[in-house]
């Protein structure tokens, strides 16, 4: 389970520094979260603004401050959701996992493993939202079904189906790759 | 492959590219963009509460203490010789204004000007306890279209003088007078930079919202955004109210 931090950050202080400060402490984890859930870095990086420009203005309305950690976690997930269903898809990284520096054949085992992780990632780029979502939060964030479910706002059943069928998925496309 | 061993790889490929993306990204370059951004939309929202009234939101808070400091600080603008100048019908206005005296700024304004919003905003003006405390008017310049007075000012608003916070400076009227009418207003509110957005809008905002959530939702015209009041009559007397009990709050030791 990645570590979602505290806020010890009095209100006094005043919205923008609280935000700000929330901003350098999780800012780095949810463009990683988000870029999972979309399908390149600038798309990841927009859901992550607009989920803090979102705290931002709801700030207020947040009567325990570490809500606000569940907030973004929450607005990365579903803006990236949002995003999907909208097709604003990117084709640009759908074929690379690292940077072309780093995936330079040196090895041949390098390359191999380059290339699984490629058409891993391609398979998951591939599977519906909702799919997608499930596969994220179980094996990046390590949540439960019960996190997941509430997470998402859906039944423990609905992510045991998803997970079940994403996986699936992911499995038939590495079998029928040469 | 079996379940475990995807499972595994599955993990390490999201690890992977997550590492990526977060090694590209340039977390203190995307924070100054959301300040900017969010800066720029909370200057917008606020600028609607200000011109909502004209000017009336600072303007009717400022002038408990007019009197006494127009003496030091307007000889150059304000003596007896000088009665019906623009100079004068601006003050003349203005101290209305500060004193919640309706009926006379009303008779300050020229035919055609919103006298309802004034009115409305000098009855949320009495009811959050604004002072108004003005340091000098000056004429800044004449043209056929009336002659501009500038008046510099500093307010108490929100009951902060009970808290002994502010005053908050910085603060300019820009008043057009024409036939010893008002015809133009506008408010320069240094909300931001002068400490009472930090000092006495948020954190009131902040606590109403928490203390009395339903309240809230009627006093902000702009819930939940809260940057803009509503001035029905309810939201009148849960301004008044809340703003009480904030002070009593605050007032308590912690």
């Amino acid at each position: 389970m990645h570590d979602v931090g505290t806020v010890d950050e009095p209100r006094w202080r005043g919205r923008a520094e609280a935000v700000s400060s929330l901003f350098r402490t999780h800012h780095r984890r949810l463009v990683g979260l988000a870029s999972l859930l979309v399908d390149d870095q600038g798309t990841a990086e927009d859901v992550v603004q607009e989920a803090f420009a979102g705290l931002y203005r709801r700030w207020w309305q947040l009567h325990d401050p570490h809500a606000a950690v569940a907030y973004l976690n929450r607005a990365v997930v579903n803006g990236g959701r949002d995003q999907l269903r909208h097709g604003r898809r990117a084709t640009a990284s759908l074929l690379r996992m690292t940077p072309r520096s780093e995936a330079l054949p040196s090895a041949e085992h390098d390359a191999v493993e380059h290339e699984e992780a490629d058409r891993m990632w391609q398979a998951i780029t591939a599977l519906p939202p909702r799919q997608r979502q499930v596969i994220v939060l179980r094996y990046y964030l390590d949540q439960s079904e019960a996190e997941i479910a509430d997470t998402l706002g859906v039944s423990r059943g609905s992510v045991k189906r998803h997970a079940s069928r994403g996986l699936a998925a992911l499995a038939r496309c590495l079998e029928a790759a040469p | 492959m079996t379940t475990s061993d995807l499972e595994r790889r599955l993990t390490t490929v999201l690890h992977q590219h997550a590492e990526n993306a977060m090694n590209r990204t340039h977390t203190d370059e995307q924070l100054q963009t959301l300040l900017v951004d969010t800066e720029r939309d909370a200057r917008r929202r606020r600028r609607g509460w200000i011109a909502g009234g004209l000017v009336a939101a600072a303007a009717a808070i400022v002038l408990i203490a007019w009197g006494p400091d127009l003496g030091s600080n307007q000889a150059e603008t304000v003596t007896p010789a000088q009665v019906d100048t623009p100079t004068e019908v601006a003050t003349g206005f203005l101290d209305a204004y500060a004193s919640f005296d309706s009926d006379r700024v009303v008779s300050y304004l020229a035919e055609g000007s919103s006298r309802d919003e004034w009115l409305r905003d000098i009855r949320w003006n009495e009811a959050v306890g604004f002072r108004f405390l003005l340091d000098r008017c000056t004429k800044e310049s004449s043209s056929p279209t009336g002659t501009v007075v500038r008046c510099a000012y500093d307010f108490y608003a929100l009951r902060s003088d009970e808290l002994g916070r502010g005053p908050f400076s910085d603060n300019v009227f820009t008043l057009t007078v024409q036939d010893g009418k008002i015809v133009a207003a506008d408010q320069g509110l240094e909300f931001m930079s002068n400490g009472f957005s930090a000092q006495m809008w948020e954190p009131f905002a902040a606590w109403v919202a928490e203390a009395h959530p339903d309240d809230a939702a009627e006093m902000y015209a702009d819930w939940p955004e809260q940057t803009m009041e509503a001035t029905s009559d309810t939201s009148l007397e849960l301004w008044d109210q809340n703003l009480r009990e904030y002070v009593e709050t605050e007032k308590q030791p912690s």
